[in-house]
């Protein structure tokens, strides 16, 4: 995946984040807003952690 | 770092070296499905906290999810995973799936040689992200539409599926075993999945990847049989139609 979707995506992942955490917080679901923080700290490792494999892969012939 | 037994020929023995040589050296196979298990887990456990007093006609949504889920499962993997499209992450998804997945496995061998080849048939984490947000919409206009226990019940199903689907992709990888070779629908789903894995017809039969309804629905099947019949075929080989090669 690109860096560039990376970052739209990571900003998606933060944004519903926050917009769940107000929410939740709202609601008093302290549990809740923890669950979601850890939810989005992992989709965050997830995107950056896994590099999709890099440079072309030779097909033999 | 290879099969001792591996059963193919010297074409996929060289692209899985060469696969393997493009991966980082530190991937680690099991924090993989630990991070796509850990946020499915989260996901699952935040919306079932949201159910509250579930009437027998909201669980409806469950069967008629599973179903379209199934459907679309297929659909992707038909005509994304298959054929090369020109709409954003379509060729990534073709090269990653019929240039790199097929050659990695052929029908004959279909085994990882250990976890530094999970990556081969795992998804990145992205995708249950991505696969998340397309649920999204379904839960807010369900729940508007009819109520929060249905548009919770919807996202439970589509979250569940995607989980399902990687586990019975896995389970189709791996060496066989008392449990695989006896577990219904995970047997079922090894032959239905080894023999879509021959190059010869990867882009016509056995489109599904969990269970194979829509395979059954839309006669993509390499089997003559009905619903039933399909989804507890197991290994047996006996309603194989005769044209499929």
């Amino acid at each position: 995946m690109p860096t560039k979707n990376k970052i739209i995506l990571t900003f998606l992942v933060i944004l519903t984040a926050v917009l769940i955490i107000f929410f939740e917080y709202v609601e008093s679901n302290i549990s809740h807003m923890w669950l979601i923080i850890m939810v989005a700290f992992l989709m965050i490792i997830g995107l950056w952690v896994f590099p999709e494999a890099k440079g072309k892969i030779t097909h033999e012939k | 770092m290879e099969l001792k037994d591996i059963r193919s020929n010297g074409k996929l023995i060289k692209f899985r070296t060469s696969y393997r040589e493009q991966i980082d050296g530190w991937y680690n196979g099991f924090l993989h499905v630990f991070i796509i298990y850990s946020i499915g887990a989260l996901l699952m456990f935040y919306y079932i906290s949201h159910l509250r007093n579930i009437s027998i006609w909201e669980f409806i949504v469950v069967p008629i999810t599973f179903v379209l889920c199934n459907i679309f499962e297929w659909a992707i993997h038909k005509y994304v995973m298959h054929k090369p499209r020109n709409f954003p992450g379509a060729r990534a998804i073709y090269s990653r799936h019929t240039q790199q997945h097929h050659q990695f496995f052929d029908h004959k061998e279909m085994r990882f040689a250990g976890p530094h080849d999970w990556r081969v048939t795992f998804f990145p984490p992205y995708a249950l992200i991505i696969f998340t947000f397309m649920s999204i919409p379904g839960l807010i206009i369900l729940a508007l539409i009819f109520s929060n226990n249905v548009g919770w019940l919807f996202i439970c199903t589509t979250t569940s599926m995607y989980l399902i689907y990687e586990f019975m992709h896995f389970c189709c990888h791996v060496g066989d075993n008392v449990f695989l070779r006896n577990m219904p629908f995970v047997n079922t789903l090894r032959r239905h999945h080894a023999a879509h894995h021959n190059l010869g017809v990867m882009t016509k039969w056995n489109m599904n990847l969990t269970f194979p309804i829509a395979d059954w629905l839309f006669n993509t099947s390499d089997l003559k049989r009905g619903l039933l019949g399909h989804l507890f075929n197991g290994y047996s080989e006996k309603y194989i139609k005769n044209n499929t090669d």
